[in-house]
């Protein structure tokens, strides 16, 4: 670039700045951002086999509109459009609004159908998304649904022979299979690798399954089944679908590397019907809206919608399109990898999902953790939706942020990643039973949180802790406000009383924690005079609190009265004046350490953040020493660890 | 009130301390694209009257962006040049004679220059390519360097009461600042989430700082607690180009913008926004606030003009 040309770029990023990116950009809030407040799913059964087998497309998605209504008791009125997301479905515009009206939605709520093969269910999702982003509608559900067992794949219809002459539509016409195997082929992956990718999907399904991960994914559906298949008016027997059906347990690459080849007629024939994606029902269902409307019809905020991207691909090889939709996306919203928590990426064979993980460099821990469509099936149209609903509920479970979901998609060549950023943050506070702390890393936070480690060593008490956004004022804001009219950190809710009591002052939390969680007086004392004690110190200290804040100042009236504070702390555990040396503030003889010492220490041992050098504290070595003794103790150091820190922990941070 | 036409684009303009008639301007041909600059050395009228006398000019072969009088020497002016040149001119020597002194250090353009009021005896450059130097008048190359920032330094402004003390701000979205008796920046605030182009210290709370972005605001900061600015001042269209603090009262502030208005502020009211000029006709790019005559403003812009004129009365009036 020229010197011309690069100082007018300079200036004329001074008039168009570019729009923020990266992650700090992508964790902001808007109010009119795209937010999922609703997700969930079916259970995900096999074709012909399992118990949704006899469940038309239509019943899927009322089934799946019915469930977001009831859980996110959204105003019907309010949605405004619903899309469709449905591959095979000959009529599925028929199906869309059919359904719609059947599931209770008043006529003003519109619907369409998307379809991009594999990808459908997020392009639902994007439709929806897309429509809110431009203004057009506020509010409005993608669902993702197919029915294979109904409506079967028939495979490529016939074109007209100018049309099918050209050499990629050929491609583009071949079955799945086919590409599946080119893959493998084109990129040296093997069966081993495949078979040990698909027992690992079926391994994440299981344990996700056992452990009740999916258990927020997962809506009941009831429907009915024919007692004989081969009988299509015979008898129907009620059924309630609760759980997945195509998750195998302990499979592993040993047994699946005994399955034989599925596409024997193309090299090198390693896809098997044990490392391919299952043919399988099931429907998923999203709510958007834009988040001030979210937030005005008190809709929680699972996620953020944050943007997405497509590209086209050789059809021959079309499994491989999350290798460059992803970094496609990561470059428009100016993220790196490493910034993502999550990836949900369709396995519609092992042979890409192979590949895909390895050309993206995804940590196996990040990458599909509930296993994919090799355990769970591959309902066409349902998986991109499906993913999301996963991920969401993944994000939730390990309290993270960020994910990122792609799809391969089939015969389109195009390939589609959605990227979604969840508010690790409580909206609302929702305080469980017990204690629950408020703070940040400041000295007064810091007291209280060395309590809290006390007490859990000594007695096991339990506590939960939020982080405080000092930078946003979170502080100010009205619901902190209830807890704390003055409006600082920290606050302690004691929720095991009910109602729930709040403590603000950080002296007050210590006596409050002290009399209520601490029968054994192992921070305290029985007699009233040492307690008198403990209080004397507290509020000796609680009154020279400011004066050491201001002394930042550079005042030297205030660095003055800051030593002389710091001298009398020194003739009180040296004995200067009545002979008695002491260990602790508090308590007779040498003393005991207690919550006096709690509340004095993290300020006393800043003392370099307020301007003072060691040389100015060396006048008091019994000080000295006592920081150094306290600073030793487990409970200090857990209480003043990082863990404490919105810098650190910002998993934490409350913030609206 | 006087004005006065320069030949090229305005970029910048100083208030002498020392004498109350007089200013200096920086031009840029071209928009300070491509081309010439020039300085012009101005004297008020010390009657009303709309001439403005030019008492000296010098060319320079590309753009000046910014300048900064001497606090020691009433005839030296400091100039920041767009070829990344530091140039030190002297009012009492001949045009054939100056520049006295210049400094090539800077591989991109030099953008602001600040003298230090302190010590009087050194000045800060901060320039495109990321740095800030420190440069003294009797030394031929920079005393330190300080690179951190990693995008465009617009702004290096020393505080007004602690000699080793200055603040940079740059396109990095960030204001650094420093001791320079320390290794590197003693703080480093993300103060705003668009590029910053200017910074400056309040006169009177030496813990207090603006900054003004392309984001189109002004925030107030408390460097003892930068978390949150205590203020935040909206009110210009489009990126605030230069902030400045009174010398003459704790709250009043001016600035110009890209909008191609001049601002006054006071950040200490609940309606900050104090007061509004529009007397530019294109992008307003320089102002100042004289230390010698209260309320005495002079701003210039891309409109070939400098004003000078006294808070409250109309520019354009004369």
């Amino acid at each position: 670039m020229t010197t011309a040309q690069s100082r007018l770029s300079a200036l004329t990023s001074h008039l168009t700045p570019p729009p923020p990116t990266g992650k700090a950009a992508l964790l902001r809030k808007a109010p009119d951002d795209v937010v999922i407040t609703c997700a969930l799913r079916t259970p995900l059964t096999r074709a012909r086999k399992g118990p949704l087998r006899d469940t038309p497309l239509e019943d899927l998605v009322v089934a799946t509109l019915a469930a977001l209504r009831a859980r996110s008791a959204v105003d019907p009125a309010a949605v405004e459009d619903v899309c469709l997301g449905n591959v095979l479905h000959p009529a599925a515009n028929y199906v869309a609004r059919a359904a719609v009206l059947a599931a209770g939605f008043p006529v003003t709520t519109a619907a369409s159908v998307a379809n991009r093969w594999c990808s459908s269910g997020l392009l639902a999702v994007q439709t929806i998304a897309n429509q809110i982003r431009a203004g057009q509608i506020a509010c409005g559900i993608a669902v993702g649904a197919e029915s294979m067992s109904g409506t079967p794949d028939g495979g490529a219809p016939r074109l007209s022979a100018r049309v099918a002459g050209h050499g990629k539509v050929r491609d583009a016409q071949m079955p799945m299979g086919w590409t599946s195997e080119n893959v493998a082929a084109e990129f040296g992956v093997g069966r081993e690798a495949q078979d040990g990718f698909a027992a690992r999907s079926q391994g994440k399904a299981e344990r996700a399954k056992r452990e009740g991960w999916t258990r927020d994914e997962i809506v009941e559906v009831e429907t009915e089944v024919l007692v004989d298949p081969a009988k299509k008016d015979g008898e129907r027997k009620r059924v309630v679908v609760t759980e997945d059906d195509g998750v195998r347990p302990g499979t592993t690459a040993e047994g699946l590397g005994k399955i034989r080849a599925a596409f024997p007629q193309w090299k090198p024939s390693t896809t098997t019907g044990g490392n391919a994606s299952q043919v399988t029902d099931g429907a998923a269902g999203l709510l958007l809206m834009r988040r001030d409307l979210a937030e005005r019809m008190g809709q929680p905020i699972l996620a953020k919608f944050v943007g997405a991207v497509v590209v086209g691909l050789e059809p021959k090889i079309m499994g491989i399109g999350p290798t460059y939709a992803i970094p496609k996306l990561m470059e428009k919203v100016g993220l790196e990898m490493g910034d993502v928590d999550l990836f949900e990426i369709n396995e519609a064979f092992s042979s890409m999902g192979v590949y895909c993980q390895q050309k993206l460099d995804i940590p196996e821990e990040k990458f599909n953790p509930r296993g994919g469509a090799v355990a769970l099936g591959h309902p066409l149209g349902c998986t991109g939706a499906r993913q999301i609903v996963t991920a969401l509920s993944e994000l939730k479970r390990r309290n993270e942020k960020i994910a990122v979901t792609s799809i391969d998609s089939r015969h389109t060549g195009a390939e589609h990643g959605i990227l979604l950023s969840r508010p690790v943050v409580v909206e609302r506070l929702t305080i469980d039973k017990g204690l629950h702390l408020l703070t940040e890393a400041t000295p007064n936070g810091k007291k209280v949180q060395i309590y809290l480690e006390e007490l859990k060593i000594a007695y096991g008490t339990a506590w939960t802790t939020s982080l405080i956004d000092l930078e946003t004022d979170e502080q100010k804001k009205p619901w902190f406000l209830r807890l704390n009219v003055n409006g600082r950190i920290p606050v302690l809710v004691d929720a095991s009383q009910s109602p729930p009591v709040s403590v603000m002052e950080s002296s007050a939390i210590l006596v409050y924690l002290q009399e209520n969680f601490d029968g054994n007086n192992h921070f305290g004392f029985g007699t009233p005079h040492e307690r008198s004690q403990v209080l004397q110190w507290l509020f000796f200290w609680h009154a020279a609190t400011p004066v050491q804040g201001q002394t930042r100042r550079q005042d030297a009236r205030l660095r003055l009265e800051m030593l002389r504070i710091y001298s009398v702390l020194e003739h009180h555990l040296s004995g200067k004046y009545n002979g008695v040396p002491r260990d602790y503030l508090a308590g007779d003889g040498s003393g005991k350490y207690s919550i006096a010492d709690m509340g004095t220490w993290p300020h006393v041992k800043a003392y370099r953040s307020v301007g003072f050098s060691d040389a100015d504290m060396t006048p008091f070595p019994k000080l000295l020493s006592w920081i150094q003794a306290i600073s030793q103790r487990p409970g200090v150091i857990h209480g003043i660890s990082d863990k404490y820190d919105s810098e650190e922990n910002s998993a934490l941070v409350l913030r609206n | 009130m006087p004005v006065f036409k320069t030949p090229f684009n305005g970029y910048s303009v100083k208030f002498s301390p020392f004498y109350e008639s007089r200013l200096a301007v920086a031009t840029a041909q071209n928009f300070g694209i491509l081309g010439n600059g020039r300085i012009h050395v101005l004297d008020l009228p010390s009657s009303p009257s709309p001439q403005i006398s030019e008492l000296a000019s010098y060319d320079t072969a590309d753009g000046v962006y910014d300048l900064a009088w001497s606090e020691s020497h009433e005839s030296l002016l400091v100039a920041a040049i767009a070829d990344g040149s530091i140039k030190i001119y002297d009012l009492s020597l001949p045009p054939t004679s100056n520049p006295i002194r210049s400094f090539l250090e800077h591989s991109r353009e030099a953008h602001s220059a600040d003298y230090n009021p302190v010590r009087r005896d050194s000045f800060l450059s901060a320039s495109w390519d990321d740095s800030v130097k420190l440069w003294t008048l009797d030394r031929p190359t920079s005393v330190r360097t300080f690179k951190e920032h990693a995008y465009c330094v617009y702004s290096a402004v020393w505080n007004p009461r602690h000699a080793d003390v200055f603040a940079s701000a740059s396109g990095d979205c960030t204001l650094r600042v420093w001791d320079v008796r320390e290794p590197g920046s003693t703080m480093i605030i993300p103060a705003h989430d668009f590029e910053i182009l200017s910074c400056d210290w309040n006169k009177y709370d030496d813990c207090c700082i603006a900054t003004a972005s392309v984001d189109k605001t002004i925030k107030v900061w408390d460097v003892r607690s930068y978390r949150v600015p205590i203020s935040v001042l909206s009110g210009h269209g489009y990126a605030v180009r230069k902030v400045r603090f009174s010398p003459h009262r704790q709250g009043l502030m001016v600035s110009c913008s890209y909008d191609m208005t001049v601002c006054l502020w006071d950040y200490m009211l609940e309606d900050a926004l104090v007061g509004r000029y529009d007397h530019h006709t294109e992008f307003a790019v320089g102002v100042d606030m004289s230390v010698l005559v209260e309320g005495l403003l002079a701003s210039t812009g891309w409109d070939e003009l400098v004003y000078v004129w006294q808070n409250g009365t109309d520019p354009r009036a004369f």
